[in-house]
């Protein structure tokens, strides 16, 4: 910490200090190591390890590793079907008998951080929504999103979809001229269900699932639009 | 044979020994700390205060995320909010903890403000991690070291307040090398450098970073992104280079940003990549995280000669 043409003042710690302290540091070290390398693919021991240091790492919230949603994604996207953003339209009729949509995120929001508040809630939704991968979550979100705009406009009953926004591929960008571009962009509905209100109860009568992804070979994992299921609404 | 190995290992220990006092408590200067506690307290009073234009709609007693609901998705750490159940228990707990991070960011009471200060800001997280995304992490663990730090020796109302009372033995208190100083700061740098590593290395598990693709794909989510770079399609080869080139920045700030003279240039080659990376991604605080805790690299003596107007 000082500069090379410093000279360094001298250790002030004593030597049990200094021991006590290398300790602390010590273990500190190790369980930041369990948690960074237990983020991408971990072993059977790096999960037990984990386990050990979790009250510790997540209290103090030095672990990315999920707890069942990864809200820090380091690795920026991998192109799966869940790397794309996420909206959740609420639709309505309020108690002038007008339908209306809410959707989440709102346009517009200032400042950007509350835009990217909302879009985070808007992505954990849409990732936990797939009921095979998140079977105790998926209806978390959605349940609570809807239950919170029905109730904030009076309204009894209404329906809750999470829609996500594929990517195009480069090659089809590059297939069209700018002037065509629009019909690349694709959205899809990742969940749709009912939603219910009676008293402080809140009811999900889910409705279709249209992210049912065929095993493709080379885009598999892609986070262009995925072919609907047979009989899906598009 | 075995004497030899046996004084190898001697003069291992003892030279790892000697490296590990020189590296953690060689008593340094609180210039760099002090001034990563004024760039950490701006983020995190700017994260504490947007989070009012939203406070009730978000956690209120019939806001989008209340606490019953959303239990199974914090995964059970602590959070004040969680107690709180009326707009006006939510308004009053809320205003305070901007208050002390204001407190904090000023360097008022630090030693007391900087832990009340993480506190603050983990109940902000645990209340609901779903709305958080990687600045936070970052945040946490600068705020955690902070709390070890004398980060209101410099830069701070704790010093000034002290000049105002004897300027000559607060000048000596703030010009004091500390121990917990380096420590703290070493602390950061460890912590920098290793999630820096791990953003390499989970970007290599996934195929579009070897591709040359993984930009393209973040270029093209419309709803995050700052700066349209969509037409880039065009210039795939330079989709690619900028990739590829922000894989091998992340691994060559992991390693080499602990040799001295590779250092200034990484510091710099950082402040182009995580700004590329903020456009677009949109996400500037954590651009701007990332940004504060590389400044545990900068030397004391380098804060100080920018303070006195050379470098």
């Amino acid at each position: 910490m000082t500069s090379p043409s410093e000279p360094s003042p001298p250790i002030a710690w004593s030597s049990e200090a200094r021991s006590l302290a290398s300790l602390l540091i010590f273990i500190h070290l190790f369980a930041l190591l369990v948690a960074v390398t237990t983020y991408t693919r971990p072993s059977e021991l790096q999960l037990r390890l984990h386990d050990l240091f979790s009250p510790y790492l997540r209290t103090l919230h030095l672990t990315a590793y999920p707890v069942n949603y990864p809200f820090a994604r380091y690795h920026l996207t991998h192109a799966l079907p869940t790397d794309v953003d996420y909206s959740v339209q609420v639709e309505l009729t309020g108690a002038d008998k007008q339908v209306e949509t809410v959707t989440v995120p709102a346009a517009g929001l200032q400042p950007l951080v509350r835009q990217r508040r909302y879009q985070a809630l808007a992505n954990a939704t849409g990732t936990l929504s797939d009921e095979e991968a998140n079977e105790d979550f998926s209806g978390l979100l959605p349940r609570a999103i809807a239950g919170a705009i029905l109730k904030s406009r009076g309204a009894t009953q209404g329906l809750v979809r999470c829609r996500a926004h594929y990517l195009p591929e480069l090659e089809a960008m590059a297939e069209v001229d700018a002037g065509r571009r629009e019909p690349l962009e694709n959205f899809s509905n990742t969940y749709e269900a009912q939603v219910f209100i009676s008293g402080n109860t809140i009811e999900l009568l889910k409705k279709s699932r249209t992210l049912d992804v065929a095993p493709v070979e080379s885009s598999r994992n892609r986070a262009t639009t995925p072919q609907p299921a047979p009989g899906a609404r598009p | 044979m075995i004497a030899r190995v046996t004084e190898y290992f001697s003069r291992l220990a003892a030279g790892f020994g000697q490296g590990w006092t020189r590296f953690w408590f060689t008593p340094s200067d609180a210039a760099t700390v002090s001034a990563i506690r004024l760039g950490v307290g701006l983020i995190v009073v700017y994260l504490h205060a947007t989070l009012s234009l939203d406070l009730v709609a978000l956690f209120g007693p019939d806001g989008l995320l209340p606490v019953a609901d959303i239990e199974p998705l914090e995964g059970g750490a602590f959070s004040y909010l969680n107690y709180l159940r009326t707009p006006g228990e939510l308004w009053a707990v809320h205003l305070a903890g901007l208050a002390v991070l204001v407190l904090f960011t000023a360097g008022l009471w630090t030693r007391i403000t900087s832990v009340l200060a993480l506190v603050v800001f983990l109940s902000d997280v645990h209340r609901a991690p779903m709305i958080t995304g990687p600045t936070e992490p970052v945040v946490a663990f600068l705020l955690l070291y902070l709390c070890v730090a004398p980060c209101g020796r410099r830069y701070s109302l704790d010093r000034l307040l002290a000049r105002r009372a004897n300027a000559t033995q607060a000048d000596a208190w703030s010009a004091q090398p500390l121990t917990t100083a380096t420590i703290a700061a070493r602390l950061i740098q460890v912590h920098l450098a290793l999630l820096v590593g791990l953003m390499a290395f989970s970007q290599l598990a996934g195929d579009v970073w070897w591709t040359g693709m993984g930009m393209w794909w973040l270029i093209t989510r419309q709803e995050s992104r700052l700066v349209d770079f969509s037409w880039l399609y065009q210039y795939p080869l330079l989709l690619a280079a900028w990739t590829h080139m922000i894989v091998l920045f992340e691994l060559a700030f992991a390693t080499l940003i602990w040799v001295p003279l590779a250092r200034p240039l990484l510091l710099a080659l950082g402040m182009v990549v995580w700004g590329s990376l903020a456009l677009v991604t949109g996400d500037l605080p954590f651009a701007a995280a990332l940004v504060v805790a590389s400044l545990a690299f900068v030397s004391p003596a380098t804060f100080l000669a920018c303070c006195r107007g050379r470098v």
